[in-house]
């Protein structure tokens, strides 16, 4: 059986949402990628934020394939392996080979590993005392191998033995049965999920559901060698948003344990930025692309219409529907978000730690900070470290708050934008 | 007035650098195909898009990077391999140059 996974994502237009056995999936680059985890690492001497990384991971990989192999009725071992294989490359996370994996585990490696390939050719070599980046694809592998042979989740143990980001040649995993079961929870899947149309404002010309239907029909399909997917000037992958929401979650709550609640505007201002980070380099990178210019830019008439095209790229990424009901000025903006994804995952949570989405807070200001700052919308700019550093770090130009979360009891997700 | 207005590096990412290729007006398909008749190994993606548009993508070979550009726009974006970026920038421009 030959499955072509691009075809079984299913689009949720009224949620804003992509979902691949069950897992709502985002669109994310690789800087915001190393930026969440690398900020997290920075934790470890507090807390062992391997179990938050590849804990998480593999909750997800378990849930989302137990779930996918069932969809389709796969029950043939090397079947599974195929897909698995297929669903990882197809996400851009790479390329990985399962046939010499059992039940029992086995080692795994792979010169093309998302966070590896892209932080190797980003950033130094990691220092020899750290471990190597890949946890992601650790836990959520570690989870697919338990998912490939009907063993419970948190059955499989895992360890990455070798880095590219370590000066090693390929990436090395080492995966074991355990005699014990790791505590870990099955995923929140579409967690609790809400529905709404994407709003068309009277003010603009901007045609928001069919810029969001472009947007979906547009390829963004991994290179055959290496699985990994290079879009807009950056290094995508197609995530499930769960992942994301729930190591900001975790790690929030970690921190408030274990040093108390006066870290708490530490770890918001961290997650802030990683929202800074995605707004520069993905959107950025989106709205300085030929995609754009054919689908968006004619019909950009003021300022303004920038935002609403950019908002109208969000649902097609996973990530909820930015509905825009009053018109933006360069002072003040106003979203309101639906099925906004972290929001959605983290409420089907009993008692979360956070109350609002951060990540939402630093992106919305982040797209206000380069349109109305760096003026994209009559020049083009140069996305570098220079202009990152005037927009975000040295004052910042813009703030964002939840006027009214969902995580907090709201009926709904509203973020007000303001000039500083 | 030039065909070949400016061309500027607009982003670094990872192994790659990102470059603006500002033309007078839309590289039309012909001209596409041309540039990837005189590039060897390379491949020509066409996405039709809404309302008779279309988004072209020019693979380079031995994944050296892409050009990317669409029929309704005059900007052409070029992403290539950092470490051969210059000479490809300007092999590139030259072939465009010699196309318009």
């Amino acid at each position: 059986m030959r499955v072509e996974v691009a075809t079984l994502f299913q689009v949720h237009s009224r949620r804003g949402s992509v979902v691949l056995g069950g897992e709502p999936h985002v669109v994310h680059c690789h800087y915001y990628n190393h930026f969440l985890q690398t900020s997290l690492e920075d934790a470890d001497e507090l807390y062992p934020v391997e179990e938050v990384l590849v804990g998480t991971a593999q909750e997800i990989g378990h849930s989302l394939f137990r779930r996918l192999f069932a969809e389709l009725g796969v029950r043939d071992i090397g079947q599974r392996k195929a897909l698995v294989e297929s669903v990882y490359s197809t996400c851009g996370f790479g390329k990985v080979e399962l046939a010499g994996l059992n039940s029992e585990g086995g080692l795994l490696a792979t010169p093309y590993e998302h966070y590896a390939y892209t932080y190797a050719a980003t950033f130094p070599p990691r220092p020899p005392h750290k471990r190597g980046v890949a946890y992601f694809s650790q836990g959520y592998l570690a989870g697919a191998i338990e998912a490939i042979y009907d063993l419970p989740l948190g059955s499989i143990g895992s360890r990455q033995i070798a880095c590219l980001t370590k000066g090693d040649p390929e990436v090395r995993w080492e995966f074991f049965r355990l005699n014990h079961l790791l505590p870990l929870s099955p995923s929140v899947g579409e967690g609790r999920h809400e529905e709404a149309e994407l709003y068309q404002p009277s003010f603009t010309r901007v045609p928001m559901a069919q810029i969001r239907d472009a947007v979906l029909r547009l390829p963004l399909a991994p290179d055959s060698e290496t699985g990994l997917i290079e879009a807009f000037g950056v290094v995508l992958t197609r995530l499930p948003g769960n992942y994301y929401s729930l190591i900001s979650e975790r790690h929030f709550r970690r921190m408030l344990e274990v040093v108390g609640p006066e870290i708490a505007p530490v770890v918001l201002d961290m997650l802030v930025e990683s929202g800074h980070v995605c707004a520069f380099n993905t959107l950025g990178g989106v709205m300085q692309s030929a995609e754009w210019d054919a689908v968006v830019r004619p019909y950009l008439d003021r300022p303004e219409d920038w935002i609403y095209g950019i908002s109208a790229i969000l649902p097609a990424l996973g990530w909820g529907i930015v509905q825009i009901s009053v018109p933006s000025t360069p002072a003040l903006w106003r979203p309101s978000l639906k099925n906004w994804y972290e929001s959605t995952a983290i409420r089907a949570l009993s008692q979360p730690a956070l109350d609002h989405s951060p990540f939402a807070c630093g992106l919305f200001s982040g797209i206000m900070a380069l349109i109305y700052a760096a003026r994209l919308y009559e020049q083009r700019v140069t996305l570098d470290g220079t202009l990152y550093r005037n927009l975000f770090q040295e004052g910042r130009r813009y703030e964002g708050i939840f006027l009214e979360s969902r995580l907090a009891g709201g009926a709904t997700d509203v973020v007000e934008v303001k000039a500083k | 007035m030039k065909a070949l207005i400016e061309y500027r590096q607009i982003q670094i990412c990872a192994w790659r650098v990102k470059y603006l290729i500002r033309l007078e007006k839309p590289l039309e398909t012909r001209a596409w195909q041309a540039l990837a008749d005189s590039w060897p190994g390379s491949t020509l993606q066409l996405i039709p898009l809404y309302e008779g548009r279309v988004l072209y993508t020019l693979g380079l070979a031995e994944r050296k990077g892409t050009l990317t550009g669409s029929s309704v726009s005059p900007d052409l974006y070029a992403v290539l391999v950092r470490a051969e970026a210059a000479q490809l920038l300007r092999e590139l421009v030259a072939k465009l140059e010699s196309l318009l």
